[in-house]
């Protein structure tokens, strides 16, 4: 037991010191920031969607299925947020060798490794109902059993997402290991599978409609697909009994899923491992680039190399695209919408607000250099011209956002007629904007690289320079959009999107220039 | 070709790795670089082939400062680490056609490079695999074929016969040997001193991050062997600088 709880610190520390929580004040202040943005993200997103239910609901006398709802709410973004995480974490550790060579049992080191990742869920679905139990004794719920259900709910439901969690990631890692290209097919099923949460989370905000039109279907659910959830609403309802089923249903299988893992850790673990050396290569004509075009095209090789950092940073880029389509298609049935909301003059803005909202999570350099791990060396002993480094990374930021962004502005504008000027200037507006995230991006990279990384996972998915990339572009854009209310009464759109073209280029080339002397000492020292 | 003088690395903790160091390695000159495990061989190799930052001292290569010109004296130097960690998403021939665009080698040439130091390493064949399948020997293979196909002025290795298999081991010896016999320098470190003491023209020892013996092989060994020499300047050192040692550690 004590052997367990020791292999639990260490990995729960390989967990945290992803977030960069090491000795020095710099690393404490970052990783404690990466972790408060975390929290922040799950107590709004519970905040805004449990206090609006909890309006609908209790309008139409239904409040009691408030807390189910958020529970299959938080369990599904947990599970989103936590899926690729745990395919690195479980299945690709780099410690994994030194972990199985110790006198310990295969069955520890797996449960050991779950229960970090239990624990990682834990912390953001017990924000999360913690928020969503608050709107809900807000508006009349309550009870010691209400109080009582919303704990043992949220210890048991976070058994059931940490199950899901390693299965989706162990089958997608499985399956991708049997094809030659798997970073591209692993990247395929994750898109499939956040696909289709994105449609479940659309669906989320017609909740109420579909409660008050088919309540016995809901039921339905709960009492067979969704069963935890049915029991933790009866437990709500001060149904004790149906607590302790929640505790069977949750833990038993958990127990059973870890005991099958670990019992096939080793076989699983060499199956994902196995590489195919062919010896039958013969040397032939070979080519030659530039010392630019080499250095972009392994930016590539990296970028299609890696499902992670290409799923992360290349979603924006489909969801541009495929928002586009979708919204030409909805064309005749937004119309409605379109006229309640305004007309176009209103709705232009919107829309050039929500692009730029993905356009800022495209932002592949503000990990690029990250990336680049152990294998830094060689870039450091090569007589490479920063600026050529630093322009092969931006370059490739730029290929992925800006093609999606100028496909989707003209998608758009086609479908929805929009003036040609309009379209040119909210494009202009949306590209500049790709340009400055790949330049700060780079910057925010230099200040808080993340070289000792032990997989990509840990990089993409919680390295500090991760948030602040993303999160610094949405400030950019939230600033733009501020500015737009006053701006927006004394001038057209179509002047305010140039302007703001015009300062993103500014904020660019400032950027570039710092790059081009602050950012080559930064990169020296790193 | 390789001048340092009164190089010092201290890190960001305050360890002082390397203390005023001063060494030269003249062109078809070979130098073996011995110290025991922490006396700063790596660090100062590292500083040599620009991979670490440093404040205190001067590296020129070539002619050129690591510091202010360090893609000039980068153009004319190879670096290998101890263990090389290489692109695992690349295959073999893509990580040397790589290294060769980045030296601006022409097709010519590293196709005759490339085929030459692969065949004489037994790796040409599954030069079109993915680096993520190979074992460390292959591995640390292709990093001395990209090393050697640069055909550097300046060689610098850390450790380049570790998990090499004998003949692979053979044959960089004989390639250093000739990269030397061209007119290249080589500096190298390791912990076989035989191979040291029968591969090198020069022998510097170090001993907690400062040199404390530098000169020609036959000179440095005398009627002994480099083993006995090295452990006896070891004692001798840690004998007569107590207090230093103390400090250090």
């Amino acid at each position: 037991m004590r052997k367990l709880g020791v292999l639990i610190g260490i990995n729960l520390r390989a967990l945290l010191s992803a977030l960069r929580l090491g000795s020095s004040k710099k690393s404490k202040a970052t990783g404690i920031g990466a972790l408060l943005l975390l929290g922040v993200l799950a107590v709004y997103i519970a905040g805004v969607y449990s206090f609006t239910f909890a309006l609908q609901l209790s309008s139409i006398g239904l409040l009691e299925y408030l807390i189910p709802m958020m529970a299959i709410m938080g369990c599904l973004m947990s599970v989103v947020m936590t899926v690729q995480a745990a395919s690195g974490f479980i299945f690709s550790g780099r410690d994994t060798d030194l972990m199985l060579s110790l006198p310990v049992s295969a069955f520890s080191v797996m449960l050991s490794r779950i229960t970090a990742l239990y624990i990682e869920n834990l912390a953001f679905i017990g924000l999360f109902m913690l928020t969503s139990g608050v709107a809900g004794a807000i508006n009349g719920l309550g009870g010691l059993g209400y109080y009582l259900s919303l704990v043992v709910g949220t210890l048991m439901l976070t058994f059931l997402t940490t199950m899901l969690t390693m299965v989706i990631s162990f089958v997608a890692a499985f399956i991708t290991s049997r094809f030659p290209h798997h970073s591209v097919f692993s990247t395929i099923l994750y898109f499939a599978f956040f696909l289709l949460v994105m449609i479940g989370a659309f669906q989320v905000s017609n909740v109420g409609n579909l409660l008050m039109t088919n309540q016995t279907g809901f039921d339905r659910l709960l009492n067979g697909a969704l069963l935890p959830f049915g029991l933790l609403k009866n437990g709500l309802e001060g149904n004790l009994l149906s607590l302790v089923l929640l505790a069977i249903v949750s833990v038993v299988p958990f127990l059973l899923l870890v005991w099958i893992f670990s019992s096939r850790y080793k076989q699983v673990l060499s199956a994902l491992a196995s590489r195919i050396v062919r010896n039958n290569y013969r040397l032939g004509a070979l080519s030659a680039r530039s010392q630019f075009s080499a250095l972009f095209t392994r930016e590539i090789k990296r970028y299609f190399g890696s499902s992670i950092y290409l799923f992360n940073t290349g979603f924006g880029a489909v969801l541009l695209i495929a928002g586009a389509i979708y919204g030409a298609f909805m064309h005749s049935k937004a119309q409605t919408y379109i006229q309640l909301m305004g007309g176009m003059e209103v709705v232009i803005p919107i829309a050039a607000i929500v692009l730029g909202f993905i356009v800022a999570t495209i932002d592949t350099t503000c990990i690029s250099i990250s990336m680049e791990g152990k294998t830094f060396w060689i870039i450091k002993e090569a007589p490479v011209q920063p600026r050529a480094y630093f322009g092969a990374k931006v370059l490739l930021n730029l290929l992925v956002s800006w093609p999606a962004t100028v496909l989707s502005c003209l998608i758009l504008g086609i479908a929805y007629r929009a003036a040609p000027l309009t379209v040119a200037a909210m494009t202009a507006a949306l590209l500049s904007l790709g340009l400055l995230i790949a330049l700060a991006g780079l910057c925010i990279n230099l200040f808080f690289p993340k070289m000792d990384a032990p997989n990509d996972t840990m990089v993409v998915k919680q390295s500090a320079s991760a948030f602040i990339g993303v999160f610094g572009g949405w400030v950019s854009l939230g600033l733009a959009c501020v500015g737009y209310i006053p701006a927006g009464k004394v001038m057209s759109f179509e002047l305010y999107a140039l302007i703001c073209a015009v300062v993103f280029l500014i904020g660019s080339a400032a950027l570039w220039l710092w790059l081009k002397k602050g950012g080559i000492r930064r990169l020296s020292s790193i | 070709m390789l001048t340092i003088s009164h190089f010092s690395k201290t890190y960001s903790g305050g360890k002082r790795a390397v203390d005023d160091l001063s060494l030269t390695v003249e062109a078809g000159e070979m130098m073996g670089f011995i110290g025991h495990n922490g006396a700063g061989k790596t660090t100062t190799l590292r500083c040599v082939a620009g991979i670490l930052d440093f404040t205190e001292g001067e590296i020129t290569i070539d002619g050129h400062s690591i510091r202010t010109e360090p893609v000039a004296a980068k153009s004319v130097t190879a670096f290998l680490p101890d263990n090389p960690d290489l692109y695992d998403f690349l295959k073999g021939i893509d990580y040397l056609s790589f290294i060769a665009d980045i030296y601006g080698i022409d097709r010519v040439t590293r196709k005759e490079r490339i085929g030459r130091y692969g065949d004489a390493f037994g790796l040409t064949t599954a030069l079109g695999s993915a680096i993520g399948g190979y074992s460390h020997g292959m591995k640390q293979k292709l990093a001395l074929i990209s090393a050697f196909m640069r055909a550097p002025k300046l060689l610098v290795l850390d450790e380049p016969f570790v998990g090499l298999d004998p003949e692979a081991a053979y044959a960089v010896k004989g390639f250093l040997r000739e990269l030397c016999d061209k007119g290249g320098a080589v500096l190298f470190s390791t912990h076989v001193l035989e191979v040291a003491e029968k591969l090198c023209d020069r022998i510097a020892i170090i001993r907690q991050g400062r040199l404390i013996e530098c000169g020609n092989t036959e000179a440095v060994v005398g009627n002994s062997n480099l083993e006995s020499v090295f452990l006896e300047l070891e004692r001798g050192s840690a004998a007569e600088k107590p207090e230093e040692a103390e400090k250090h550690a």
